[in-house]
């Protein structure tokens, strides 16, 4: 954990490419995955020292198509205002990513909304110590329970995407995401580019 | 006020010369100067005195945000910069400019509702904000590169979410017209504030924010979001009725906007239907609209990707040449004014002296050392540029000050005189200073500042528009009040469709608008003037409204219909109090409209007590004769003017100076002003501002 914890805060101060990031944690979703198939043998291993984590599908996930997004931001301004109160990126459970480094990429003409994808299998819930990450039973949104969070930070290094698209909140100690609004995301009811929709399926997506 | 919500709370202070680094209470100034612009003028008041030049140490750069700026209100992108401005002429003054983008809220979720940099640092040098980490940075590296490729450098080294302000080699080399960049097209334009960041030796502010503002009601600003999509156009796909029945289909970016209107089509156009460019649609922070339009080139274009606007950069270039004939060009130069950090208004006023200097004689090949008959030759050939010597050399010149474009590098007042008083440039130079004049119709203090098309035609078309251009402390219809006035054709082509004679236009546009900012039907057009001055007080109000709140003003003036009228409401009417709503339920007061209003005039009068203090009196508050002798005759813009062949608006319609002094009196006596343009002691006492007042008595600008 030690190890896993100095990668994150690596990660966390300073940002990477995507290529370096699948690099640098590939050996952490690798040994995720391996220590899921660990625990079905029945060989007890650190991280799922635990009971067998098997989500139901979920109903719904938020689908983006980056051509129509205009970049305003106003998915992770709603987000947040909505789910704390107040407006701030690092409270966003959706990030814009505005990544124009690359003599290449085109200034101001590129952004990508970044969504969570709800995950058959979450590799969030599988990294997950406690057990805090769960299928809530109506939307089957992959939620965090906020009581048994600790704060470890795992799920984050164990998502397979970047950025993460688990984020922790840096005062309260306790990592947070996608919870589809119950329902009814409001970063799709407010996009005024049609960027984002709401697909849904009773059998799960 | 401790506990005031939707502010950050603190505001950094930054002295260069010392490297010193402090914070001072946002509370010191709120709610009494609102934010933005209010607060920065009130900093700007205690802190920059008269005699200050705009490149002394002494002299301040104070970025500002708002209370909704990085909320769900519509537009909250904004920062505003208020300091002494050196493009001003003939004297340095103050002026304040405003940019969207990400920057503000940045700023804001790092924990600083503003910026206060003084001094001047000893070598060059760039501010890193990251939350509660503030460094001065040595500028190794950046220092000298262009602002696309300095902004590169700058994101590889704090990471792509770090927002940049960034000035060009223009900035660098000290020109009164560089612009201060954020991205690849928001810019600090009008006032040659690049240039007092190169005085101080910084080069680029970069901020990261992960903190975040918590709102006093936040399901009342969710609620108002969803009130303001109804006043906004249609989501992407879906079709929308507006005012005057017309079909909307588009939520907007300008040039699909016009297209799909059936309005301009520019050469950016003809390159996309040819799958040449694929154009998009970009926003500001926050922004239900998205003005912008982006632009990706096929292979083989030779031409960099990004993103413009019509009215910023290459919407002068493509009026120059007459909208479609340039294509490739035009974005060339877009691109590279920018990259370079030159204020591209200036520059097309340049083309303009240099369309009418060759065919009078003043200006030659020998006496400016560039191929000025080359101007309006360019071409662009599958990804080769043609005939773009003069092109390249120009812009170059004049960021980096070699012969001519030295001069040009001085602003276009400066400009003018230069050429009028050289000669060199032969027996017709005197005809500079006629031509600088039709473009830059503004006399006395804070002028040097063009308009932002050429006023004689789109013009100001009421005295109530003129007066409050007069009035000014930049360029006249600096914030877009009056924008429908001057051009709702181009604007909303829709018009054309159903209102088809111009009486039908102003019978039909005329009353909303009127009844709306001054209760009457009665319409403030020459030749009848009546209310001029209540309209003038509210565009003032409005204009303070959207620039202390910090929200775009762009298009928070089609949310509040004071443009004539919201094309996206089927009866024509927004709602003027969209700002207030916000501002109400992110802080937690309940304040009335009065009040707000009430607090902006505090701000303008403000505004009037420095420019007074730096020199200001009622002689300043008027047009050059030249321009009114002109515009007589006006009738149909000549060949080669910006917006060539379209007809006047202000046909027929001939202002008298006259009565442009009858309505500045009136609105002085309304505001309480003195007959010379000064603040009473009385008014400022009663706006809370006794101190000012004892200050302008101590210097003798008041009895």
């Amino acid at each position: 954990m030690d190890e896993n914890t100095t990668k994150k805060e690596k990660f966390m101060d300073k940002p990477v490419s995507r290529r370096e990031f699948v690099a640098r944690f590939s050996s952490v979703a690798a040994a995720g995955v391996a220590g899921a198939v660990m625990a079905q043998a029945g060989v007890p291993s650190r991280l799922h020292a635990k009971e067998k984590v098997r989500l139901v599908p979920s109903k719904g996930v938020v689908m983006v198509d980056a051509e129509k997004c205009i970049g305003c931001r106003s998915c992770e301004n709603i987000c947040a205002l909505s789910h704390e109160g107040a407006v701030g990126t690092a409270l966003s459970r959706i990030h814009v990513l505005k990544d124009w480094r690359e003599p290449g990429s085109s200034i101001e003409a590129e952004f990508h909304p970044m969504a969570c994808r709800q995950c058959p299998n979450p590799l969030c819930a599988l990294a997950c110590p406690v057990n805090a990450i769960t299928a809530d039973p109506k939307t089957g949104a992959r939620v965090v329970d906020q009581e048994k969070c600790v704060g470890c930070e795992l799920c984050i290094a164990a998502c397979p995407f970047y950025p993460p698209r688990i984020k922790i909140n840096r005062q309260a100690k306790k990592a947070f995401k996608c919870d589809l609004c119950g329902g009814d995301p409001l970063c799709v009811k407010v996009c005024p580019a049609s960027a984002l929709t709401f697909v849904t399926s009773k059998h799960g997506v | 006020m401790a506990n005031l919500k939707g502010y950050a709370g603190k505001i950094l202070k930054v002295d260069l010369s010392s490297g010193k680094i402090s914070t001072i209470p946002t509370t010191r100034y709120v709610p009494q100067y609102i934010g933005g612009r209010g607060i920065a003028t009130r900093i700007y008041y205690e802190d920059v005195g008269p005699k200050v030049k705009a490149f002394d140490p002494e002299n301040e750069l104070i970025f500002m945000t708002g209370p909704l700026g990085g909320t769900l209100a519509p537009g909250a992108s904004r920062l505003c910069l208020v300091s002494k401005a050196p493009q001003s002429y003939p004297s340095e003054s103050v002026a304040d400019s405003n940019i969207g983008g990400d920057f503000g809220p940045t700023l804001k979720f790092a924990g600083y509702d503003g910026m206060v940099i003084r001094g001047k640092a000893s070598k060059p040098c760039y501010l890193m904000i990251e939350d509660d980490t503030v460094k001065i940075l040595p500028a190794e590296g950046i220092w000298g590169k262009k602002t696309l490729e300095a902004q590169r450098l700058l994101w590889k080294k704090h990471g792509p979410d770090a927002q940049t302000l960034i000035i060009g080699p223009a900035g660098e080399n000290l020109s009164r017209i560089a612009i201060i960049l954020h991205q690849s097209g928001c810019a600090f334009g009008q006032g040659g504030f690049g240039a007092v960041m190169g005085a101080k030796n910084l080069k680029a502010i970069t901020v990261s924010g992960n903190g975040s503002v918590s709102m006093a009601d936040p399901k009342g600003v969710i609620e108002l979001r969803e009130h303001t999509m109804k006043l906004v156009g249609p989501k992407n796909g879906e079709v929308k009725k507006g005012f005057l029945g017309h079909e909307y289909k588009n939520v907007a970016g300008y040039f699909q906007h016009w297209l799909d209107e059936g309005g301009m089509e520019t050469g950016l156009h003809k390159f996309a239907k040819q799958g040449k460019a694929k154009m998009g649609i970009q926003g500001c922070y926050g922004c239900p609209f998205g003005c912008r339009t982006t632009m990706k080139w096929a292979d083989g274009m030779n031409l960099t990707d990004g993103s413009t606007q019509c009215f910023e950069a290459f919407g002068y270039w493509q009026h120059w040449y007459k909208w479609s004939d340039v294509e490739g060009i035009a974005w060339e130069w877009n691109t590279l004014v920018n990259d370079l950090g030159i204020n591209s208004t200036e520059v097309t006023a340049l083309y303009w002296l240099i369309q009418t200097g060759r065919e009078e004689g003043f200006l030659t090949k020998a006496n400016t050392g560039w191929d000025v008959d080359q101007m309006g030759k360019e071409k662009y050939d599958n990804g080769k540029f043609i005939n773009c010597e003069f092109f390249y050399q120009h812009l170059n010149d004049i960021a980096y000050r070699k012969g001519f474009g030295d001069h040009v590098a001085e602003g276009m007042a400066r400009l003018a005189d230069y050429i009028a008083g050289d000669k060199k440039f032969g027996e017709k130079r005197a005809r500079a200073k006629y031509h600088y004049n039709l473009l830059f119709p503004k006399v006395g203090h804070a002028g040097g500042y063009r308009t932002h098309f050429n006023a004689i035609n789109y013009g100001p078309m009421f005295y109530s528009s003129m007066a409050y251009g007069a009035l000014g402390q930049r360029d006249p219809e600096t914030k877009h009040i009056d924008n429908g006035f001057h051009n709702p054709f181009a604007y909303q082509p829709p018009v054309k469709k159903y209102l088809k004679t111009e009486d039908e236009q102003w019978h039909k546009m005329v009353p909303v608008l009127m009844k709306q900012l001054v209760g009457t039907d009665k319409p403030a057009i020459p030749p009848g003037f009546e209310h001029a001055e209540k309209a003038v007080r509210l565009y003032w109000q409005l204009n303070l409204e959207t620039d202390c709140l910090q929200v775009c003003d762009w298009l928070m003036n089609d949310l509040r219909a004071i443009r004539f009228w919201s094309m996206w409401t089927e009866d024509g009417f927004g709602d003027i109090d969209l700002p207030r709503k916000f501002y109400n339920a992110i802080t937690g007061l309940n304040v009335s409209r009065d009040e707000l209003w009430e607090s902006c005039e505090r701000i303008f009068t403000l505004e009037r007590a420095i420019a007074c203090r730096e020199g200001r009196r009622r002689v300043d508050d008027d047009y050059n004769n030249d321009w009114y002798e002109y515009g007589k005759n006006a009738g149909v813009q000549p060949e080669g003017l910006p917006g060539s062949g379209v007809v006047g608006r202000s046909k027929g319609r001939a202002y008298e100076p006259e009565k442009l002094r009858i309505v500045l009196d009136r609105f002085y006596e309304l505001v309480g002003w003195n007959k010379d343009g000064v603040p009473t002691a009385k008014r400022l006492e009663e706006l809370g501002m006794g101190d000012v007042a004892a200050d302008l008595k101590k210097r003798g600008v008041l009895a």
